[in-house]
């Protein structure tokens, strides 16, 4: 998931879509935590692709979908909250779960969904900070530009966020 | 953290991230390094941020539900569009929009053409191309790009995608577990059951309509899903084929609220109502 390839060559939208699904989903699902929002934003992603082909520089392919996939997130979230009436997840307010329990500490077989479940209990800014770093492999600068914050906020937020992750996987 | 740590101390611990992601400046980097070769309460804080921050970076990469970018490819962009689970939020007031929304209801609602489905065709390219991937003894995938869904959805054996073709008017995936080829069509439109070959068998597969035929040397099944079509041609045992085609999940049509939702946003949008 890390590994980012260069490519040198416009890539089709059915040759994204089709080879680099993959990728794209599983940013898409780290960032909204659940399959049909993820299936949501990836179609979101796509639409936005299709739009954006003509002025796509060759470069880092992953950084760019990357880069598309947080906007297009952040981009219903701030929809969402400004609808209260549909039920958004990841509140910035959201009440962390508390520590697991002795027996929930010992059965982690389902660790990865444990994990999941932490991230999303985020704040979304927070959230994407983390996975744009941890998930994507983004360095600080590149996760800047993408949210449009300074270094130091982004430093700030993946500090925090990887905290409230401590808390909950104790 | 300890209660016990001074401000300063404090101050280096909040650096602990970004030391551990390479992005401390130098003379960050020589303070934590300072602090943590004196302090084991800074080294066990400096374990723990790195114990979380490797369980998300070793979360294992997520496959879609099995068909969801070949039927993204098929689809048209608009459609896609329109396939949302969300419920739109937007409320026209405006009973001149409203009245206008309803007509437009009727124009963007998807129609589903009945067309004969290929069966020859297809299972001449079914098998030409299973012919010629075994010929190359190599997927023509790489490793992440296989997909384990079929497998978890019940078909079977170790199933994995080994090739893509898209034409004009469906998309062909095939599918190996090192003997058997299984060939997987998607076309967008609703099935002219009657020009079917003869000999086949129609059922219900699930709540849908489905036919099923064993030709000389493959298995046959065209199941119709909500405006799509999947055809199954394989190799492979009669119950791993009919398995393949149950595990095809329905398309994500946009419902009756979504197509009066989208036709109310666009009218709002004609009339430069907020959003």
């Amino acid at each position: 998931m890390r590994q980012d390839e260069p490519e040198n060559a416009v890539p089709t939208w059915e040759a994204i879509a089709r080879d680099h699904g993959r990728f794209l989903y599983t940013v898409a699902y780290r960032l909204t935590g659940n399959h049909d929002d993820a299936q949501d934003l990836v179609q979101e992603v796509l639409l936005r692709v299709q739009r954006g082909l003509a002025t796509y520089q060759p470069g880092s392919l992953h950084g760019w979908l990357s880069r598309i996939t947080t906007n297009a997130f952040l981009d219903d979230v701030r929809r969402r909250r400004r609808r209260p009436a549909d039920p958004l997840g990841d509140d910035p307010d959201h009440v962390l779960p508390g520590a697991p329990s002795a027996d929930e500490a010992l059965d982690r077989s389902d660790l990865p969904q444990h994990v999941q479940d932490a991230l999303r209990a985020l704040p979304v800014e927070y959230r994407a900070a983390v996975v744009l770093c941890d998930v994507v492999g983004f360095g600080y600068h590149e996760i800047a530009e993408t949210l449009d914050v300074p270094v130091g906020t982004v430093r700030s937020r993946i500090h925090r966020g990887r905290a409230q992750l401590r808390e909950v996987l104790r | 953290m300890s209660a016990e740590v001074g401000r300063g101390e404090r101050d280096l611990y909040e650096l602990f991230d970004a030391y551990l992601d390479g992005e401390l400046t130098p003379a960050e980097r020589s303070s934590v390094d300072e602090l943590l070769d004196g302090s084991p309460a800074a080294r066990a804080e400096l374990a723990d941020i790195d114990r979380v921050r490797s369980l998300v970076r070793g979360l294992p990469a997520v496959d879609a539900p099995f068909g969801f970018y070949e039927r993204i490819i098929v689809a048209p962009p608009a459609l896609i569009a329109r396939s949302s689970r969300r419920t739109p939020g937007v409320v026209v007031a405006s009973v001149g929009a409203m009245a206008a929304a309803i007509l437009l209801f009727v124009a963007v609602t998807p129609t589903f053409e009945r067309f004969t489905v290929p069966i020859s065709d297809m299972n001449e390219r079914h098998v030409s191309l299973a012919a010629s991937m075994s010929e190359a003894h190599q997927p023509a995938m790489s490793e992440d790009q296989v997909t384990d869904s079929l497998n978890e959805q019940g078909s079977g054996g170790d199933f994995r995608r080994v090739d893509v073709v898209t034409t004009p008017g469906d998309v062909q995936m095939l599918y190996t577990d090192g003997e058997s080829m299984i060939s997987v069509f998607e076309q967008t439109g609703r099935v002219e059951w009657s020009d079917l070959p003869v000999g086949g068998s129609q059922m219900m597969l699930e709540d849908d309509p489905a036919w099923a035929m064993a030709m000389p040397t493959t298995d046959v099944v065209v199941v119709e899903r909500e405006g799509m079509v999947v055809t199954v041609i394989g190799t492979a045992p009669h119950d791993v084929v009919m398995a393949t085609a149950e595990a095809v999940p329905d398309p994500p049509p946009p419902s009756l609220a979504d197509r009066f939702g989208d036709a109310c946003e666009w009218m709002a949008n004609g009339f430069g109502f907020p959003d």
